[in-house]
């Protein structure tokens, strides 16, 4: 229902002895105007104003009640004034016809007060049920809106389920892949003790044949001592693939100690001189020169760099650049080793290094670059590398508590990159 | 010139006939060649070898315990052994082989230059062995 604040406020809605007190005020006050101004008798329907108001504001009786009241009253003018023609029958005639005409009024004006009536209160009931309908509305769009936030709510929480489920799935592959290559690595690990003892004691029978028989009168001709060259190198380049497996089957203990990276950097490259020069290869140093101190076994990081060039050279049949590139770069995060450093003062930025080592060559193929590290994969010809070149490196490096990447560049050739941090070589 | 006594144990029989050819042709060397590590303490006792070359993995019985035995005999244990292995490599004990406890270790494969040198630098130190 309608507040009563918002109704309109009408005639009806008057106090009640105010319409009284203005229509009893307002009877004998027409009366009086009657008897001093002796009105037309048309204008007697003047006194219809408050016969209306009271049928209108306060009841049909009031109004009935008024009317008679008012014929009286035009009576009691009429006997006064005592008119010509005002003969007692006459105007009795006349109050009757006079107070049925009121009647009439009255009855007129309550048909239409109740048709008012009637009127508002379909108003006020549509109103309340628009009102209704509105408040039932608004509870449904509130209730939308709440399903709406719930919804959106349980769909964020399942994209973040769904996202760490993904995280997770990923982590399960990276995981299943290192218990493969562990797994591997191990049978690779025995396969290559194995097959270093049985093949080292036949070499080592090749290599005692080979000195007595060059000890032999008939070793002094060109053409023998040539062949028996060939197979004392035969037996060398197979003593050195089988001490390569050995190594790699064997990386031994680590020895770190604070070592400067520039400077075994530079020492690979020094060993790497000869080939360097024999394949017309330039090397472009970009070496920051204040890398922090890393714990590195400085003969192990030397070989991880020498095979990283060689393998880097192979790819330069026609000469290039092989350009070597460190810089300083952020610790591992979650490293408890590193939150510690920072507290000792240590910028964040400063706790490990990083080594880029890009040639000038083709590139790896896509599809071999997922397999560039795994042991015995190469791409050289058969007798001109073991594949294990880049697989000792990697064993090195993680040894090392490091990483080790290879990508094609997008100028072209190759880039592998080390990373070092300074707890690495603790927690290994 | 007296020749120097070497006892080869291996349980390849090509890489002790190859040592014992190649010794011997120098002329400085008289070589005996064994083939069963079990029999080696007898026959060490037998030949009384100036020097010991042994094998370190073989089957039965492994060179450490033929050291161990041949150690054990008061007779012997002031013969040198050096370790002729599979099991290590050059870059690691390098071409003279190193000490570890207190006897030489050299890698397989061995030339001989490598091993009359290494023959001869233990005949000459005989200190730790």
């Amino acid at each position: 229902v309608r507040p009563k604040s918002d109704r309109v406020w009408t005639i009806r809605h008057w106090p009640r002895p105010l319409v009284l007190a203005l229509c009893g005020l307002l009877i004998p006050g027409i009366g009086l105007v009657d008897y001093l101004t002796g009105m037309e008798a048309s204008v007697t329907v003047i006194y219809l104003l408050p016969i209306a108001l009271g049928t209108w504001a306060l009841s049909r009786r009031t109004g009935l009640l008024l009317a008679v009241a008012s014929v009286l009253v035009w009576l009691i003018v009429e006997r006064i004034q005592a008119v010509s023609y005002s003969h007692p029958l006459i105007q009795c005639w006349n109050a009757l016809t006079l107070l049925i005409f009121f009647v009439v009024v009255v009855l007129l004006v309550s048909v239409l007060g109740r048709s008012y009536e009637w009127l508002e209160e379909k108003v006020e009931e549509r109103t309340a049920e628009l009102l209704s309908e509105i408040a039932v509305r608004s509870k449904a769009e509130a209730d939308l809106a709440r399903a709406n936030a719930e919804l959106s709510q349980s769909r964020e929480d399942l994209m973040h389920t769904l996202a760490d489920l993904r995280k997770s799935h990923a982590a399960l592959q990276d995981t299943q892949l290192r218990l493969i290559q562990a797994a591997k690595m191990e049978s690779v690990g025995r396969l290559a003790a194995g097959v270093a003892h049985e093949v080292k004691n036949p070499l080592t029978t090749i290599m005692m044949g080979i000195d007595y028989v060059e000890q032999l009168p008939q070793a002094r001709d060109e053409a023998t001592a040539g062949v028996l060259k060939e197979q004392r190198d035969a037996v060398l380049r197979a003593t050195a693939i089988i001490n390569e497996l050995l190594e790699f089957s064997t990386p031994g203990e680590l020895h770190t100690q604070p070592e400067d990276l520039n400077a075994i950097i530079e020492r690979a490259l020094g060993l790497a001189k000869y080939e360097l020069t024999k394949r017309h290869v330039v090397v472009a140093r970009e070496l920051q020169p204040d890398l922090p101190a890393l714990p590195l076994d400085r003969n192990k990081i030397e070989q991880v760099f020498v095979n990283v060039f060689i393998n880097a050279l192979h790819a330069m049949a026609r000469g290039g650049t092989l350009t070597v590139r460190t810089y300083a770069t952020p610790a591992k995060p979650n490293a408890n080793a590193d939150a510690a450093a920072d507290a000792q003062g240590a910028g964040q930025d400063r706790i490990g290094a990083s080594v880029e080592v890009d040639d000038t060559g083709p590139g790896i193929p896509e599809e071999h670059l997922v397999r560039v590290f795994d042991p015995f994969f190469t791409t050289k010809a058969p007798g001109k590398g073991t594949g294990l070149g880049l697989s000792i490196v990697r064993q090195i490096v993680h040894m090392h508590g490091g990483t080790v990447d290879l990508a094609n560049r997008a100028a072209g050739g190759a880039r592998v990159t080390v990373r070092f941090f300074t707890t690495g070589a603790e927690r290994s | 010139m007296t020749k120097k006594k070497i006892m080869a144990i291996d349980d390849e029989p090509g890489v002790t006939r190859l040592i014992k050819l190649n010794l011997e042709t120098t002329g400085l060397y008289e070589v005996l060649a064994v083939n069963e590590p079990e029999s080696a303490l007898a026959q060490a006792r037998q030949f009384q070898p100036d020097l010991i070359l042994l094998d370190v993995m073989m089957p039965n019985l492994d060179g450490g315990e033929v050291a161990a035995q041949i150690g054990a005999d008061p007779a012997l244990q002031a013969i040198p052994i050096v370790y002729l292995t599979a099991a290590v490599t050059k870059k690691e004990v390098g071409p003279q082989g190193k000490f570890s406890g207190g006897r030489r270790v050299v890698a397989k494969p061995i030339t001989l230059k490598e091993l009359t040198d290494c023959i001869e630098a233990t005949l000459q130190e005989r200190g730790p062995c």
